[in-house]
């Protein structure tokens, strides 16, 4: 690990980028980046930033969610297609959550009814805490499509993921009787499970 | 807390940087940096509860019934001091392919664990019976406040967390395959509330964060034992005074009724002589331990005749 610092300014417009003392992923809404720290290097690696419009509008204390948009490519032994590898989008929470099971959160849901982000222009919400980073996240697309094809009585099938491209993706919540909604599924996390 | 200093990247100005800061910004330019640091992000609970309140609730437990009426009148008030207490909080998320539980087939299985430890032995502070249940609370629902150390020790006193080795715990789950660990130290504020009582400083503790009492210590209420003991005395005196009467005349019969009479005066001599006891009360608990004063002749005589009468120790902690 380096014991240099990193700046935090954003090399196109000079602003100090967004996020907290426990963030790893850090933003530019003005020039649509995001910015994960690379520890080992002592360097910020740079990705796609996209806010997302809201699928209605819920009214109330809106905030952003992070989520890591991953286009993938994979492989799930017996279910292959005449193409052979199927490219799709997966969406990884760059946020934390805590006292919910994992597989109950927005991002596999997205995956799993086929979601798909409408990109709109910024807001002037707040953004969550981004504490997962990018390393953390590509790991996750293996663990959803486990998760999906894994059935009982049967072997766990062969399972390959090739990471293509990555952004991350600002989709709007908003705060209704102590849970954060999002627009899109209607998901709910209660305000207390936030990290 | 260690401090290191660095350079900023824009003006060169010294950049100081206490353990667990991980984002600073450098006052002179304003220019934001990310130090990788070995301790762990700090994540910092806002005091929502002042001094004030904080003694309000110490003067509100010390109606407990265990804590002699006495003190709340006859102790003065000395400190409240806000203090920020330091945890680790671990969690990970591991994933996998198991056999299923019934032996059939397999099942994907998917584990979370978190873990809270305390980061300091709070020497200074006392033994607080900590639990960590009231921490996960507050971080859940309290309010959050950036961690800034110079702005925290304008607000109190900060612990500096220690024994990072606690986090290494390996949480065994076979088939499982770790995805992410996370760590981060947890400030939790408390306010300590001292009161004064012939030269013995009690010290109460509340949750600045919610204002629950969390230890409240005061001087032990003997009162009702000493009635029981009266009572039992006075019983005593008269079955042999009625005894002795058969026998031996009146006078001894006198003697041993005036002796009851004189057990009143013991919880004078008690209050300002003899040896104390203090009670800790940890929600529905009390503890007692003794106050070790020191003892001459004269108290070591009050203290052997207390103890013979009210067949009270007062050498050995006693907790209900």
């Amino acid at each position: 690990m380096t014991n240099s610092s990193i700046s935090l300014q954003c090399p196109g417009c000079k602003a100090n980028l967004s996020g907290d003392n426990i963030s790893k992923v850090f933003f530019c809404l003005p020039c649509g980046w995001s910015f994960n720290v690379d520890r080992e290097k002592g360097e910020l690696l740079r990705y796609g930033l996209i806010t997302v419009e809201p699928k209605l509008e819920l009214g109330g204390e809106g905030i952003y969610f992070p989520f890591w948009q991953l286009e993938c490519a994979y492989r799930v032994e017996g279910r292959e297609t005449g193409a052979g590898e199927t490219v799709g989008l997966f969406y990884v929470p760059a946020f934390l959550i805590r006292n919910i099971n994992y597989f109950g959160d927005t991002g596999f849901q997205y995956v799993r009814k086929r979601v798909v982000l409408t990109p709109g222009p910024a807001r002037n919400y707040p953004i969550l805490s981004a504490a997962r980073d990018i390393r953390s996240a590509v790991r996750y697309p293996h663990v959803y499509l486990s998760r999906e094809f894994t059935g009982t009585n049967q072997a766990a099938p062969q399972i390959s993921v090739t990471p293509r491209k990555a952004s991350v993706a600002l989709v709007p919540f908003f705060k209704k009787d102590q849970q954060y909604v999002d627009t899109y599924i209607s998901w709910k996390y209660p305000t207390g499970a936030m990290l | 807390m260690n401090t290191h200093v660095f350079s900023c990247m824009s003006c060169g100005a010294p950049l100081p940087v206490v353990d667990g800061q991980w984002v600073t910004l450098c006052r002179y330019c304003n220019h934001k940096h990310y130090i990788p640091r070995e301790q762990p992000p700090a994540l910092v609970l806002k005091p929502a509860v002042d001094g004030a309140e904080a003694r309000n609730t110490v003067l509100e437990g010390l109606k407990h019934q265990d804590v002699s009426k006495s003190f709340p009148v006859s102790s003065t008030f000395e400190r409240a001091v806000l203090y920020f207490i330091p945890f680790f909080e671990a969690r990970g998320i591991k994933a996998g392919v198991n056999p299923a539980a019934d032996g059939k087939g397999t099942e994907f299985a998917y584990l979370s664990y978190e873990y809270m430890e305390k980061a300091s032995d709070l020497r200074d502070l006392g033994e607080l019976l900590f639990d960590f249940s009231i921490v996960e609370e507050a971080v859940l629902s309290g309010e959050h406040q950036p961690f800034d150390p110079v702005a925290m020790r304008k607000q109190g006193m900060v612990i500096p967390p220690q024994n990072l080795a606690v986090l290494c715990r390996e949480d065994q789950e076979r088939g499982r395959e770790e995805l992410e660990t996370f760590h981060r130290v947890i400030y939790f504020p408390v306010w300590e509330i001292g009161y004064n009582y012939q030269g013995v400083l009690f010290k109460s503790y509340v949750s600045a964060v919610d204002g629950r009492p969390l230890k409240i210590q005061a001087l032990r209420c003997h009162k009702k034992k000493l009635r029981f003991a009266f009572f039992g005395l006075w019983c005593l005196a008269i079955m042999l005074g009625r005894a002795i009467n058969a026998g031996t005349g009146g006078i001894l019969m006198v003697v041993l009724l005036v002796l009851p009479l004189s057990i009143p005066l013991l919880p004078f001599f008690w209050e300002r002589f003899a040896f104390q006891e203090m009670v800790e009360i940890y929600g529905d608990t009390a503890h007692f331990k003794t106050i070790n004063y020191t003892e001459n002749s004269f108290l070591k005589f009050s203290r052997k005749l207390v103890e013979g009468v009210t067949g009270m120790s007062g050498k050995q902690s006693d907790d209900k």
